[in-house]
Order: C-alpha cells, then sequence, then structure tokens
C-alpha cells in the first residue's frame, strides 16, 4: 500500500507533502489517531511532562472520527512545522499506542519510522468522499469527522489524582498556597490566619446561583496565603468546607495533595491572566472570573475592639463628647466563658424577609413572649426566656439589667453589672445594645419594644407573601343521555327544508308528545 | 318556515341540555337533530339562564387559560356553536334507539347536517376563535355515555343511554333485579362497532377534531397521521398559542408526540410549503424540545426517548437548530447557561437521530423562513 520515499525524491503520488531540509517527508499538518480517550489523555500526559503543549496549542484540533463501519477514534492535529517537532510527537505518540501521520487537507499519509526513514509516499490515492483518509503500510482508511473536542473541555474533566507519598519522604510545601473557603467558616479563617500572623490576602468570590431556585448567587472566600506552616495548611485542607490549592502557575492551581492527569504548567495558556482556576480534588473545576480584588486579612478582621494597640484615640475626642456619655472607653473582648443570657437578639434589616417568614412559622408560645422593636439598622427581638427560637441575627447576652452585648464577647474593663449600669446613665429607659463593629453602643428606648403583632409584622414583611386561590375543581364528566326515540326522528325540526303540510303535521304531534 | 319561539326553544333544549353539561359537567341530554339552517340563529342566541351562561363563560376562559392565558374567548362563538351542534348531531345517531324502521332512514340526513356544519367551518381567525374551539372539542372526547344492564330471574334488558324505567326496576331485593352500569367514550362510541364503520362516524370524528387544531396538536393519540394542515399552521404562528401548546406537551412528555409530529414535518415538507409556514412548523417543534431540556431541570423529565422512524426527524430538529444559521437562529438566544443545557441535548439527540436526520432537518430549516422576513424579502 505504501512505498518508501526514496531521497531527493521530488515528487509524491500523496497530495500536499513534499521533502524538508533533511529529505523527510512532510506535509503541513501532523495528524496522530488514537484508539481510545485514555490514549489521548496518555499522549497529554507524556507529552506535557517531556515538553511544552502551549507550542502545539495554537494549531491544535482533537477530533473525534468515525469509519464507515461507524467504529470511532479520536483525531489529534497539529501544525507539522518542523520534522524535528514531528519526530518528538511521533516519539511520544508510539509510547501512546497512536499512529503518526502526515498530509496537508485530507490525505495523510504514515510519517517516517525505522523502516523508511525518510517516509512514505502512497502506490495509489484513494478517492471515497471522506473527511480524511489515512494511509498506513498495513491499511488504509477513511474518516467521516463527527465532532471537535476542545482540549479546554478536556483539561477540565480530567479529574486530578490523589499524589501518593514517597515513604519516608517529607513533602515540602510551596512557599505560596491558595484555599477556598464557605461563607460560613470563611470569616473564622479570616481571624485564625490573622492571629497566627499567616501573611495571607482574601477576596470574596461569586457565581450566579446554579438553579432558579437558589435564591442568592454561591460564594466563597478565596484566600492567598503565603508561608504557611505544615501544621495550619493540614488544618484547613482537613477542615470541611475548605479546599487548600497548590499554584501550579500565577492563575492556576490544584488541590494539595493532588496532581492534574495533564502537567498543567505545559499549557498555561490555556488559563487567562484575569482569573483564577481551581482544580478540586473531586474533580469540580472553580473558575473565578473575574478575579475579585484581594484584600490583606489584617483589614477584613472584626476584632479591632480588642486589639492591644495604641489607644486609637489620642485625646481627641474629650471623655464628655462620647455618645451616651460613657465616662470609660468600654469595649468589647471575645471571651471563651460560656453564653449565659441569650435574651435578645439584633437582626440587620437585611434579613428582614428570613425574620417575616420565620415569624409566620413560630409557636404561638414564642410568639407571645417575643418583644420586638424596629430599628433604622435591624430589628431588636427580646424574649426573656431566651431567644434560641429566632435563630437569627446576632444573639445578644444580657450582661447587667438592660444591658447587651454580643454573645461569645465581654465587656473590658470587666465591671460588675451595677458599676455598668451606672456607666451608662444616660439610657434613661432604653435597652443598650453593644456591637462588635463599632464601639459605640445603641440605646433602644424600652417603649419602642412590643408584642409582635399583627400590625407589626405586616410592617417587617419586605415582601407580601403571594397566595393564589386554588384551581377551581375539575367539572364532573359529562354523561351523553338520549332523549326519548321518535318514530321519525326528522319530523317537526325547525330550520329545515320540508314541505310546510308535513312540518305543521308533525308539529302537532310533537307538541302532543311534548 | 319554521316559527322563531321553536326554534329557540330547540336552542334553550341544545344550550341546557346539552352545551352547558358538556362543558360542565353533567348530564348532556341530546335534543332533535341540528340542521345547518339553525346555526344563523343558535350563533346570536343567548341562553335565558344567565348563570348558566356566566359558567359557560368561565369555563371556556378556564380552558382557554391553561394554554394561553392572555387571550379573552368570546360567547356565544360562532365557530364553536356549529362545531357543539355538529358534535351533537354525531352524538344523536350513535343512538341505538335509531336502528329502527322509518328511524333508520334518518341517520344518513343528520349525518348530512353535520357534514355541511363542518364543511362550512373554516379555520380559525383568532387566536380566542381557537381557544373557544378547543375549549369545546376538549370536553366533548371526554363524554361518555353510561350503558345499563337489568337483570332478574325473569329477563334481561339492557338500555343505551338511557336510564332503565322505574317500573323495571322496582323493588330490587324482591324480584332479585340487578343493575349493572358500564360507561364508554364517545370516541370509543364513534369509533367502534358495525354501525359505525357503516356510517363512517370515525372519519366524522376525526374530522370535527381537525376543526379544532389545538386539540388536534394536543390530542395526537386521535389523530395519529397527523399533518400540519393550514388551520394548525395558523395556530402555530401566534407565539402564544404555539408556546402553550408546547408547555402542555412538554408536561406529558414528548415522547408520544414524535411519531406524529415528526410525520408531519416530513409531508410538510414533501408539499413545498412556502417558508413562513415552515418557520411556524420548526419553530414549534424547536420550541417543544427547548422547553423540554429546560423543564427537565425544574422536574419535569420526558417520560421516553425518540427512537426510529418520523420519531428520528423529530429528535433531529434540535440538533439542527443549533447548527442553523439562519433566519431561525432567534431561537436560540438564550441565556448561557440555558443555552448549554440545550446544546448537551442536542449532542443527546444527534447521536440518537443520527446525522442523516439531522441533516435533513436543516435541510427544511434552511428554506423557513419567519413570515415578516418573507414579506420584507
Amino acid at each position: 500500500m505504501l512505498e518508501r520515499a526514496a531521497l531527493h525524491q521530488t515528487r509524491f503520488r500523496t497530495p500536499g507533502v513534499a521533502p524538508d531540509a533533511r529529505g523527510v517527508v512532510l506535509g503541513q499538518r501532523g495528524v496522530v489517531l488514537f484508539p481510545s480517550l485514555d490514549r489521548l489523555v496518555a499522549f497529554f500526559r507524556a507529552y506535557g511532562d517531556e515538553g511544552s503543549i502551549d507550542e502545539l496549542l495554537p494549531s491544535l484540533v482533537i477530533r473525534r472520527v468515525v469509519t464507515p463501519l461507524k467504529t470511532r477514534e479520536l483525531m489529534l492535529g497539529v501544525q507539522a512545522e518542523s520534522s524535528y517537532r514531528m519526530d518528538r510527537i511521533a516519539g511520544v505518540a508510539k509510547l501512546a499506542g497512536g499512529l503518526v501521520f502526515t498530509g496537508t487537507s485530507r490525505h495523510f499519509v504514515k510519517y517516517r519510522d525505522g523502516s523508511s526513514p525518510l517516509g512514505y509516499d502512497v502506490q495509489e490515492l484513494l478517492d471515497d468522499p471522506a473527511d480524511l483518509v489515512l494511509y498506513h503500510d498495513t491499511f488504509r482508511q477513511t474518516y467521516a469527522f463527527e465532532r471537535d473536542l476542545q482540549f479546554r473541555d478536556l483539561v477540565f474533566k480530567l479529574q486530578p489524582q490523589r499524589k501518593p507519598k514517597a515513604p519516608g519522604a517529607e513533602d515540602e510545601l510551596p512557599p505560596r498556597l491558595l484555599a477556598t473557603a464557605e461563607v460560613g467558616i470563611g470569616a473564622a479563617m479570616l481571624t485564625y490566619l490573622f492571629r497566627w500572623r499567616i501573611p495571607a490576602r482574601a477576596a470574596l468570590a461569586e457565581w450566579p446561583p446554579q438553579s432558579a431556585f437558589d435564591d442568592r448567587p454561591v460564594r466563597l472566600y478565596v484566600f492567598e496565603m503565603s508561608d504557611v506552616p505544615e501544621r495550619v495548611a493540614a488544618l484547613f485542607a482537613a477542615l470541611p468546607g475548605v479546599h487548600v490549592y497548590q499554584p501550579l502557575g500565577g492563575t492556576y492551581a490544584v488541590e494539595l495533595g493532588h496532581e492534574h492527569p495533564i502537567a498543567l504548567e505545559s499549557c498555561g495558556s490555556l488559563f487567562a491572566d484575569d482569573a483564577l482556576t481551581l482544580f478540586r480534588g473531586d474533580g469540580e473545576v472553580l473558575v473565578v472570573d473575574p478575579l475579585p480584588p484581594f484584600a490583606p486579612v489584617r483589614t477584613l478582621v472584626r476584632t479591632n475592639l480588642d486589639l492591644e494597640g495604641p489607644e486609637p484615640h489620642e485625646g481627641a475626642a474629650a471623655p464628655d463628647s462620647r455618645i451616651l456619655a460613657l465616662d470609660l472607653p468600654l469595649r468589647l473582648a471575645p471571651s471563651t466563658e460560656p453564653w449565659r443570657a441569650v435574651t435578645a437578639t439584633v437582626v440587620p434589616l437585611a434579613q428582614r424577609e428570613w425574620l417575616a417568614r420565620l415569624l409566620y412559622a413560630l409557636p404561638p408560645k414564642t410568639l407571645a413572649a417575643l418583644q420586638v422593636a424596629v430599628g433604622e439598622d435591624g430589628f431588636y427581638l427580646i424574649d426573656a426566656t431566651g431567644i434560641e427560637g429566632v435563630p437569627l441575627g446576632v444573639f445578644h447576652s444580657e450582661v447587667a439589667e438592660g444591658i447587651y452585648v454580643p454573645s461569645g464577647s465581654a465587656i473590658v474593663p470587666a465591671v460588675s453589672a451595677m458599676v455598668l449600669q451606672e456607666l451608662v446613665r444616660d439610657r434613661g429607659e432604653g435597652l443598650v445594645f453593644f456591637d462588635a463593629a463599632t464601639s459605640i453602643p445603641r440605646v433602644v428606648p424600652k417603649a419602642s419594644f412590643g408584642p409582635v403583632s399583627r400590625r407589626l409584622l405586616k410592617e417587617i414583611a419586605a415582601v407580601p407573601i403571594s397566595a393564589e386561590r386554588p384551581s377551581a375543581d375539575e367539572p364532573e364528566l359529562p354523561l351523553l343521555r338520549y332523549e326519548k326515540p321518535r318514530r321519525f326522528p326528522l319530523w317537526g325540526i325547525p330550520g329545515r327544508d320540508k314541505p310546510a303540510k308535513e312540518e305543521a303535521g308533525e308539529d302537532e304531534r310533537a307538541d302532543e308528545a311534548g | 318556515m319554521a316559527s322563531p319561539e321553536k326554534i329557540h326553544a330547540l336552542y334553550e333544549a341544545f344550550a341546557t341540555g346539552f352545551l352547558g353539561p358538556v362543558l360542565l359537567g353533567g348530564e348532556a341530554r341530546l335534543t332533535r337533530a341540528l340542521p345547518p339552517g339553525l346555526l344563523e340563529h343558535f350563533s346570536l342566541a343567548r341562553p335565558s339562564d344567565e348563570l348558566l351562561e356566566e359558567r359557560i363563560v368561565d369555563q371556556i376562559q378556564e380552558t382557554a387559560s391553561i394554554l394561553a392565558p392572555a387571550a379573552t374567548v368570546r360567547f356565544p362563538d360562532r365557530s364553536m356553536i356549529a362545531l357543539a351542534m355538529a358534535a351533537h348531531d354525531l352524538a344523536l345517531v350513535t343512538d341505538p334507539a335509531m336502528d329502527r324502521t322509518f328511524a333508520r332512514g334518518a341517520r344518513p340526513k343528520i349525518l348530512d347536517f353535520a357534514d355541511q356544519l363542518l364543511e362550512d367551518l373554516e379555520a380559525p381567525r383568532t387566536r380566542g376563535e381557537a381557544l373557544a374551539r378547543h375549549a369545546f372539542v376538549e370536553r366533548l372526547l371526554a363524554v361518555q355515555r353510561e350503558d345499563t344492564v337489568v337483570k332478574s330471574w325473569a329477563y334481561t334488558y339492557r338500555f343505551y343511554g338511557r336510564p332503565p324505567p322505574a317500573n323495571v326496576v322496582a323493588a330490587p331485593k324482591l324480584r332479585f333485579v340487578r343493575e349493572e352500569k358500564s360507561r364508554a367514550p364517545l370516541p370509543e362510541l364513534l369509533a367502534e362497532g358495525e354501525e359505525a364503520d357503516e356510517l363512517r362516524l370515525e372519519p366524522r370524528l376525526r374530522e370535527l377534531l381537525s376543526r379544532s387544531p389545538l386539540t388536534e396538536l394536543l390530542r395526537t393519540d386521535l389523530a395519529p397521521d397527523l399533518v400540519f394542515g393550514q388551520a394548525i399552521l395558523a395556530v402555530l404562528s401566534d407565539p402564544a398559542l404555539r408556546h402553550g401548546v408546547a408547555q402542555a406537551l412538554v408536561l406529558e412528555g414528548t415522547g408520544k408526540v414524535a411519531q406524529p409530529f415528526g410525520h408531519a414535518l416530513r409531508h410538510l415538507s414533501a408539499l413545498g410549503p412556502p417558508p413562513p409556514f415552515l418557520f411556524a412548523a420548526i419553530a414549534f417543534l424547536a420550541e417543544l424540545h427547548v422547553l423540554e431540556v429546560l423543564d427537565a431541570r425544574a422536574g419535569h423529565r420526558p417520560k421516553d426517548e425518540p427512537a426510529v422512524g418520523d420519531e428520528e426527524l423529530f429528535a433531529a430538529v434540535l440538533p439542527a437548530l443549533v447548527k442553523h444559521r439562519g433566519g431561525l437562529a432567534s431561537l436560540m438566544e438564550l441565556a448561557a447557561p440555558d443555552k448549554a443545557r440545550v446544546v448537551e441535548r442536542a449532542a443527546t439527540l444527534t447521536y440518537l437521530a443520527g446525522q442523516d436526520a439531522v441533516d435533513f432537518a436543516l435541510a427544511i430549516m434552511d428554506r423557513a423562513a419567519p413570515a415578516d422576513t418573507q414579506a420584507a424579502g
């Protein structure tokens, strides 16, 4: 089927091939045929480890091809450029079980091998209508293109594999790590990173909701950490909802302890510079595009109230100018003591819809005990028997009569309840709420608290719950009923062209029957 | 000449006895045969019971709103009344009591009435008209006849569509009278039996069904050799109705409509129709596919996949639409995630239908064009 090319041979039957400077028969394109997808992946693995896939990418085409007998194979096409490149491709392809061909448009002849160092030429061309005709020394086959596969899709669909640890070998952590965390745990990670003084930056990435039933976008914290101690990395990796990634390039990373089947470093041009691509161990790929702004964690932690730093107000504000006339700069500090007397919660305005829905669902007993005040910045709810029934907002514990601090925090200096009440003198009959976000407590007049009445609920409810009338009952099935049989069914029917005499006669008869 | 009073009395019997119960449920009593000459009066008259008229309007509106929520349906609608009169006449000849001496000869004449009423009925001209016809025909197909067999130790009587007289069933315990009731739907009565074959009742039912294109599209089980006729294409050219029908069909699953619609598309294509006609048909089939994909997310899964024959052509519409670059490409202007799902589904359908079917569908699409571009061109 094929004949060996001879040195200095210039004319070939295969269209679009010519000898290159070394005399090797070469077309403009090279084609590698693989019997299955795993062989193709094996090729990319080997090629990526050996050289750079990036150099193939601009002209890379992967197609699923089908023979007239409907067997499917995979074709990889690249620009041949030189016989040196083709030699490298051929070497790796042979390892991966692929067959290498060269040609220009439709007819591709086997690339050179040990039997014929200068390549091959066909003895006779096939003129079958086909998208692709391959000539090998053992077969010649026509193929039709079925569909294109994108290399990017292939890379994104491959699941990273767990990296086996060499016995006794200590894996060195890379200097830079990336991590994603669910929103619920992200804030705690911020605090943790800040507490252990790990240089890190954080951003909040958002994706549109995955379905119409999700009422809010998907959010994840993205951390970029440097010089992470091994124990911290291990702790984060073990936390549910947290994934730690090892960056391979500037904008792409694979989960720590895993490696992607294809060497991603060799195909870095796939990943955009202004996006972050994260390959999770379970096969999911997170693409953060566009990249949200990163901020150092020290600017994001919310514990500035208990920082042991210099007094931020260097006498600028006179004590008598403090709001509520607090004589001492009372501050909040995290407390490890168990929560006691959690009897109030402050629900931000953003959660008003949830609150409205929740209040509708509360049992009558809880609802009766609940007192609510609607403030400018949120809803203040108190329940002397415990506020656990309303799992919304920031829980507050009553540290002195009418004085509430966020649960899990304590007022420093640790003054007694009585002293505290004296310190907050100007509150009158109001209830005082401390907030971790601001250093100024808020006073809510006691008179503004009232039972959760129907009127109040209506005020709270941002969106009236829409209700539709239940659809009307399906009408019952109609039942056919014939009239009494008539001897002459057509007699006496009005509107029918009949002699007047007959009509009159039947009319009388019909009237009698009626 | 018949007196107007007699005509109106017949109308009252028809409206309150037949039309009302068919739409609202209950006992639909057949009255005298209704000749086409009465249509003029019947289409203008209103029942004396205003409450009945109000309930009929509500019922029609409700049935209509399932398909096209914004449409307003008129009552009385001339075409719906004509359909109801024809249906009444058709139902009348299913009475076994008509197969008697003297009465037997009336049946062909009554069927002539029905034929004439149907012949004069054109394709619906407004959305409301199509919906009104559908509201009636859909309910008509649900009409049943209750047959009673009364047995005692001495006799067995059969009563078709009439209640047994009191004296036959009196003192049941004493006389050991047993009653057995069975129900047969009207389409079955018109399709089965020697009488039905002899009188060609089933073709007439199909004829009646073809006058209500919406019902014909929704009840392909009654119209296996469905073709996209002028009436159906008129309905499909209205986006609201097209969407309503597609949605109703997707809820039921498109598996059972694949063959009829594939056949109809093949038939239409073979006729070489004007591009706007093809556009309406393709737009409808494409919408069916797209809705099916997008509704799958909401929990409605098609019951079965189209497989062979005409079904291949039906399945090939979506892959062809994805490849199509002409006037129908606007149908694929979807949000990115939705489009991805549609494209994914199209790939599956390409595999199921085969490339030949997709190429065929693509060739049909290349000939289709919306009505406005056709006018502009």
